[in-house]
């Protein structure tokens, strides 16, 4: 690594003129003297115009910047600013009238005196102390000339004395017994903000010299506070730059032409006498809400001659076009064959803490041999990889390192439960039937509606997909272990039918289910049933047919509207589902059945004093799941969640009707006992038995931000978290979880006693994907898109 | 790394002669067969023949006799050899002596021996004096150390050759060091005997010419000028090459002396490392602390260093990496997809409570199998397993033959283990202090940071082959390796599944073999350097690297197919640990070996104090290893045991 600093450069020339001013003695021949005294002189104008030297540099960098247009993402944001002249203080033993900048009084250190006049600040009383980063501290400082290694010290303290952070800044000036102004920056870190710590500051006089202090001004920062949703944003921070095509960051471009390419056509060629490559300028806030703490990059560098040494490197300048930093890797000759692509690597590590958004960073490749040479390939990394989603786990290792771990109710980690793949012979495609390629795409988008609709021995469930233009039904023949057509004439039967909402379940109690189709704004209801029975050795189709269908009230006193919603649940407990319709507007609710006459009656009716309570069934920020959940009870239960609207907590309540007063009993879940997402409005829910107990339970997915499945069962105490579902036997490590997006079709498609899911996994080629509407899915060799089904036997 | 004292030892055997050689007197008698074609070597008043210095021991090669190590009782220190070896456990000297003088005398004899293939030369190249360094050379001679030179006796001047007879041991510090004693105990297995040849060396002299041996070559204990001087050098180089009146013979034979210990004897757990185990359990007949156990296992239960920042939050994953392929797609999603809180915090464990669960000897087999536990859900674990020598060694060819669990997986990916063969220092304090640095000094801790204290001497060395998947850090061009950020966004599977960069993939299936000195930043080698510097050894470049000034140890990769090393039935690895060079070298058999990394004196320090041999399968935190592509926190708890079988160790 190597650094620009002036001060090192100037301080090696000086001490090189003073070994040679040591060596050259009146005894030395008078040839050597003259030789030596033109290399002091030579060393001696280097030292003199190396500011100059330094200031090409940096009007190289200026230049490098001149033609950027400049964002504002956030600037410093003063929190507070004081100033102390040491005038008023009475208890400070370092005060002196001697000198002062201004006034009459200044801190005097001394041999006596090793700290000095000390400034106290309780985090809590700067202004927005959360958004602290840097500290500025300006100070008059009047220094005698032996003295060297002064300092200023920020120390951050708690309250029980523990420091939590200390560090120092020189007090440097070249300039001796008069009053010099001395500025400097402390960077603070986000564990030292604590609103009960304190800050100290004091000059230390490590050397116990003379040296006095005068008006300190303290500039506390924090960065602008930036939209709130930034913050939960997640910035690509990885470029490539192959030259190819003009890129709107690459600036000074002219060496940028085609010939020798690493990759392409093109590449950069940099001359003999130019100092910089092309470089790519990007104002951090571009890509990260803080300032970065790193950047990466590599090039590949063909040298034209031997000779070659270039250096990797970042820069930074403000807004001003001031350099801040720069840093770089260097690589020489040995390491840069002639008429080669050889790639070089490089890690900056960043003064972050007293970098801006607003500050500009450059990366470029120093020509520092100044021989010709190609630069391809530039590959960038700004800043760390993202910090994990969520809070610390509360775990401690101690605990588990002592085999104490006993899990908390709906706090991970939770037991794994594992589906495991069934071959359905389909060759793991996207289509369900097998060596078919032309029928039978299921996709994500379609809706799939899932029962026991044709009759066979084993009662197993059919699915019926509903597709943009199409709708087809298939069953699963276990002994075949495949999946057949079960389609009529399916499409025809359908045409012109607009339900929006849709249940399944044995309501004319024939033995095998029915699809309920309600219409709510058209107030109108149909019930299909199928035909036929089964058969996978001819293969016979399953025929449709409407076996009720009305229109207006169609069920017993009730009005449909389109606050309504629909579950189906044996709440009865007669084994057999009845459908619920509540009015999510008003808590109203009606259980019903279809009756031998072929009319929907109520089963149950709301009144004014038992209504639901009806945020529980807003559509817009509830979820309802039902079950028969509990092996000892006789009826179904109804799980509903709601989100808080204040403090954006899930609360839930259980709804267990009573069949002698014919009345829902509510039961409030304790908070405590049902603490992080069960299920919310966002989740798909699937109620079958998956696991190897009597009663039912449910799978929560939630996709919001990854595929998150869990599997969900009620006790006494209401609902909880029992495992999270992972899959295995999947081809290669094409898990379904991976999957851009995935659908999950749950039925009792092997087993009457337990149930299956069948599982789509696509990826999708649109840019702005938002896990639910794909208009093309793109089929990645990595993870091929399929269906396939899994089941926990 | 990891710091430990030796255990006590009992001195058992200590005065075994006073019952086993009371009737083998000093003796001279007539050579009945005097050999005609044994060149006699005469001077002004005698001259001796027929120099045996190990008669009883037979013969492997025209020049060299071979023995091993005997393991048994050993931890009090090796003697070469034991009763178990030969009858009454000494090594029977003769030589012929011709007295040509005009009168009936006695003459005086000392016998010499010195380790030949891990000393520093006697005399110094450049100074043509004694070598600074040749008193650290294993010599010895009567274990009696009050024993000067002995008397023959009367031996006439008959102009026939009698023959004289004596008998010497090879035992451990061998000059009584103070700095190896304790309460006046000789404690020999502190600088126990070197492993390879030793030579012999015989002086006879007159009573006169006596006079003119200085004290401290006719008692090695003593010192001259606060430095032991080498009786190689002054008999073979100095003023004892010219004694008018003295026989210097150096034997034509070399004694062999290797190491080779029974890993079919059982393994000890020690009260160091297990303290205070709460589970004994395991504990068998081959495993524990039996009495038997103590005088006979040649290993003991290895427990690592653990400290605190080994301390991670692993994803709440636990499967085989090997066996079921854990693949890049997998580790990229559980790396982007598992909230914090998800997350299981522990620390890389240890069998500290557990001793004898995770190692086993096999006496029928001769093998210590090795194994990294499995995990259960609310036992997650990462648990570090290995075996340590008891019996510390300065200098040798430490070759192992192991089948150490393989690395990684079909895809590439790392299952989080390093295997790894180690030398570490006996500890002990002063008296296993490494030679002075005296530029600067050492750093004083093996743990410490840049601001450590620099002394001129400790007792911490270490030497290592580290097995892992790790990039290069040299040349400087190449690292680190760029590895792209990730994005959490499920929804772009090219967002969150980056792909490793070029210098990953295109090393997918190889693991980086680390040979590491630790040098403890001594800056006294003339080349002592930091950053990446090549080394040239037989024609190969390798790339030495070292963070700064004050990192303590220096470092060469290489890398290597994980399926060579790990998949094979078994594969041999050695550190050849020379006074002045540390060879690492690792084949598929003893004479197919090849060289995977090379130090010498001039770049760092090499240790010149006692070691151990330690054999691990341990999990790192990976913040050790800038650039490793695979983090510790983001891999698997194993699903299944993880073993590691070790077949042989020879030493010599």
């Amino acid at each position: 690594m190597f650094f620009h600093s002036p001060l090192l450069i100037v301080f090696f020339s000086i001490s090189i003129l003073f070994i040679i001013g040591m060596i050259i003695r009146p005894a030395t021949k008078k040839k050597t003297r003259i030789t030596l005294s033109f290399l002091l002189i030579l060393l001696g104008l280097s030292a003199v115009f190396y500011p100059k030297i330094k200031n090409s540099f940096a009007s190289q960098n200026t230049h490098l910047f001149a033609d950027l247009k400049k964002k504002t993402y956030s600037s410093r944001l003063p929190l507070g600013t004081e100033f102390f002249n040491i005038e008023n203080e009475t208890n400070d033993k370092s005060l002196t009238s001697e000198k002062a900048f201004s006034g009459t009084k200044s801190s005097k250190l001394s041999k006596e005196m090793e700290y000095g006049y000390t400034v106290l600040k309780k985090m809590k009383d700067i202004p927005s102390y959360e958004k602290l980063k840097t500290i500025q501290v300006e100070l008059k400082c009047w220094m005698e000339p032996d003295v060297n290694d002064a300092e200023y010290v920020l120390s951050i303290d708690a309250p029980d004395g523990k420091n939590i952070s200390w560090a120092f800044k020189p007090i440097a000036s070249s300039k001796r017994n008069e009053w010099v102004t001395i500025r400097m920056t402390f960077g603070v870190k986000p564990e030292a903000i604590n609103p009960e710590y304190t800050l100290k500051f004091y000059p230390w006089n490590k050397e116990k010299k003379n040296f006095y202090i005068d008006d300190i001004s303290i500039t506390y920062n924090g960065n602008k506070a930036i939209d709130s949703t930034v913050g939960l944003q997640r910035f690509n921070t990885n470029f490539f730059y192959d030259f190819e095509t003009p890129q709107p960051d690459v600036i000074n471009t002219q060496g940028i032409e085609e010939g020798i390419a690493h990759s392409g056509k093109t590449s950069c060629s940099i001359g003999s006498e130019q100092l910089h490559s092309p470089a790519v300028v990007k104002q951090i806030g571009e890509f990260c809400t803080e300032p970065v703490k790193k950047v990466c990059a590599s090039v590949w560098v063909y040298p034209l001659v031997d000779s070659a040494v270039v250096a990797l490197e970042a820069i930074i300048v403000n807004e001003k076009q001031d350099t801040l930093f720069s840093e770089g890797q260097i690589i020489n000759g040995k390491l840069l064959p002639k008429n080669k692509w050889t790639k070089i690597n490089c890690l900056v590590k960043l003064p972050y803490e007293e970098l801006s958004l607003d500050d500009f960073i450059a990366v470029d490749l120093l020509n520092k041999g100044k021989t010709e040479l190609l630069m391809d390939d530039l590959e960038i990394v700004y800043g760390e990889e993202n910090d994990r989603r969520g809070n610390n786990s509360g775990m401690d290792p101690d605990v588990i390192y002592n085999k104490q771990f006993s899990a908390e109710r709906n706090k991970p980690p939770f037991i794994p439960f594992l589906f495991n793949k069934k071959e359905i012979g389909n060759n793991n495609s996207t289509y369900l039937l097998p060596g078919i390629s032309n029928t039978a795409d299921f996709a994500p988008a379609d809706e799939f509606m899932v029962g026991d609709f044709g009759a066979d021995k084993e009662h197993l469930d059919e699915v019926l997909q509903i597709s943009k233009n199409d709708i087809a039904l298939y069953g699963y023949c276990s002994g075949q272990s495949k999946f057949i057509s079960l389609t009529g004439n399916l499409n025809t039967f359908f045409s012109g039918k607009n339900y929006p909402d849709k249940m399944v379940a044995d309501f004319d109690n024939n033995g095998t289910d029915d699809l309920l189709m309600i219409n709510k704004k058209e107030k109108k209801a149909e019930m299909i049933s199928f035909t036929s029975e089964v058969n996978c050795t001819s293969g016979n189709k399953l025929t449709p047919v409407s076996s009720w269908k009305g229109t207006g009230d169609v069920f017993t006193n009730w009005a449909l509207s389109e606050n309504d919603q629909f579950i189906t649940a044996d709440f009865s407990g007669d084994r057999k589902k009845d459908l619920l319709i509540v009015n999510a507007a008003n808590g109203e609710w009606g259980i019903y059945q279809f009756s031998a006459d072929k009319k929907w009656s109520a089963y149950a009716r709301s009144n004014a004093s038992n209504k639901l309570d009806p945020t529980f069934f807003d559509i817009n920020n509830s979820k309802t799941v039902a079950g028969h959940f509990y092996s000892d009870k006789q009826n179904d239960i109804l799980f509903a969640s709601r989100m808080n609207k204040t403090d954006k907590k899930q609360e839930y309540a259980a709804f267990e009707f009573n069949i002698a007063h014919k009345s829902f009993e509510q039961q409030q879940i304790d908070p405590e006992v049902a603490t992080g997402l069960l299920f919310g409005k966002d989740n798909s829910c699937f109620v079958g038995n998956f696991d190897d107990d009597p009663q039912q339970e449910f799978l929560s997915l939630n996709s919001s931000w990854r595929f998150d499945l869990k599997l969900v069962d009620a006790d006494a105490q209401g609902l909880y978290i029992a495992n999270t579902v992972d899959f295995k036997g999947y081809p290669a490590d094409h898990n379904p979880k991976y999957y851009e997006f995935v659908k999950l079709v749950a039925g009792n498609f092997i087993s009457r006693e337990n149930t299956a899911l069948l599982v789509m996994m696509r990826n999708c080629s649109d840019s702005n994907f938002n896990g639910i509407d794909c208009s093309e899915y793109e089929n990645s060799t990595a993870l091929p898109n399929s269906t396939q089904l899994y089941f926990i036997k | 790394m990891k710091m430990f004292t030796h255990k006590n030892c009992f001195f058992a055997c200590r005065l075994f002669f006073c019952f086993a050689f009371a009737a083998f007197l000093l003796q001279s008698c007539k050579t009945k067969d005097p050999q005609p074609e044994a060149a006699a070597l005469s001077c002004n008043d005698f001259c001796i023949q027929n120099f045996n210095p190990v008669a009883n021991w037979q013969t492997d090669s025209a020049k060299q006799k071979t023995i091993f190590l005997d393991y048994v009782n050993s931890v009090d220190g090796f003697t070469i050899p034991t009763v178990k070896q030969v009858k009454d456990g000494v090594f029977f000297l003769s030589f012929d002596l011709k007295n040509t003088s005009a009168s009936t005398k006695k003459f005086y004899y000392k016998i010499y021996y010195q380790n030949e293939s891990y000393k520093f030369p006697e005399q110094d190249d450049s100074t043509h004096k004694e070598h600074p360094f040749a008193e650290e050379n294993f010599y010895g001679s009567w274990e009696d150390i009050t024993q000067s030179f002995k008397q023959t006796e009367q031996i006439p001047a008959d102009n026939t050759f009698h023959q004289v007879k004596d008998y010497f041991r090879i035992v451990g510090n061998p000059r009584a060091e103070e700095r190896y004693s304790e309460n006046g105990q000789n404690n020999r297995w502190k600088r126990n005997p070197r492993v390879g040849n030793y030579s012999f060396l015989l002086v006879v002299s007159t009573e006169e010419d006596l006079k003119n041996i200085p004290t401290y070559i006719q008692n090695i204990h003593q010192k001259n000028k606060d430095h032991f001087a080498n009786p190689y050098y002054y008999f073979l180089f100095d003023a004892g090459k010219d004694l008018k009146s003295s026989v210097v013979q150096k034997s034509d034979y070399t004694l062999k002396v290797t190491a080779q210990p029974n890993l079919g004897s059982g393994v000890y757990i020690s009260d160091y490392f297990f303290p205070n185990p709460a589970d004994k359990s395991s504990y068998c007949s081959s495993c524990g602390q039996s009495p038997e156990l103590f005088q006979s296992a040649p290993f003991q239960q290895f427990i690592d260093y653990v400290d605190a920042s080994t301390k991670m939050y692993n994803i709440p994953v636990i499967g085989d990496v090997i066996k079921d392929n854990y693949s890049k797609l997998d580790y990229n999603w559980n790396k982007n997809f598992y909230q914090k809180d998800e997350l299981i915090p522990t620390y890389i464990r240890t069998a500290k409570d557990h001793p004898c669960q995770t190692v086993f000897s096999d006496s029928a087999n001769k093998k210590i199998v090795i194994k990294n536990p499995k995990t259960t859900f609310g036992d997650w674990k990462k648990e570090s397993v290995g075996i340590i020598t008891r019996q510390g060694l300065t200098y040798g060819k430490y070759r192992v033959k192991v089948k150490m669990t393989e690395l990684l997986n079909k895809n590439g990916v790392w299952n989080g283990l390093t295997n790894a063969i180690w030398l570490i220092t006996q500890g002990g304090g002063k008296w296993n202090y490494r030679r002075n640095c005296n530029n600067e000094g050492y750093m004083e801790t093996y743990w410490g940071g840049r601001d450590d204290k620099r002394v001129p001497a400790i007792d911490y060395s270490e030497i290592d082959f580290e097995i892992l998947k790790t990039p290069p850090y040299c040349p400087e061009n190449t690292f680190p390796p760029i590895y792209k950020n990730p994005l959490d966004n499920s929804r772009d599977l090219k967002k969150w599944n980056v792909p490793f960069p070029d210098e990953i993939v295109n090393n997918n299936d190889d693991i980086t073999v680390a040979c590491t000195n630790w040098d403890m930043a001594c800056r006294e080698p003339k080349k002592f350097g930091v950053g990446c510097n090549p080394l040239t050894y037989e024609g190969n470049t390798f790339y030495t690297h070292r963070w700064d000034h004050w990192y303590r140890a220096l470092t060469e990769k290489k890398l290597e197919s994980d399926d060579e090393l790990f998949q094979s039935n078994y594969f041999y690895f050695e550190i050849d640990w020379r006074p002045t060079e540390i060879i690492w070298r690792i084949g598929p058999e003893p004479d197919k070996m090849r060289v995977v990394g090379y130090m010498n004196d001039e770049i760092t320090s090499i240790p010149n104090n006692q070691m151990l041999l330690i054999i691990t399968q341990e999990y790192h935190n990976t913040k050790w290893w800038p650039g490793a592509p695979y983090s510790q926190d983001n891999i698997p708890f194993p699903l299944n045991d993880i073993f590691g079988e070790v077949y042989d160790l020879t030493i010599e």
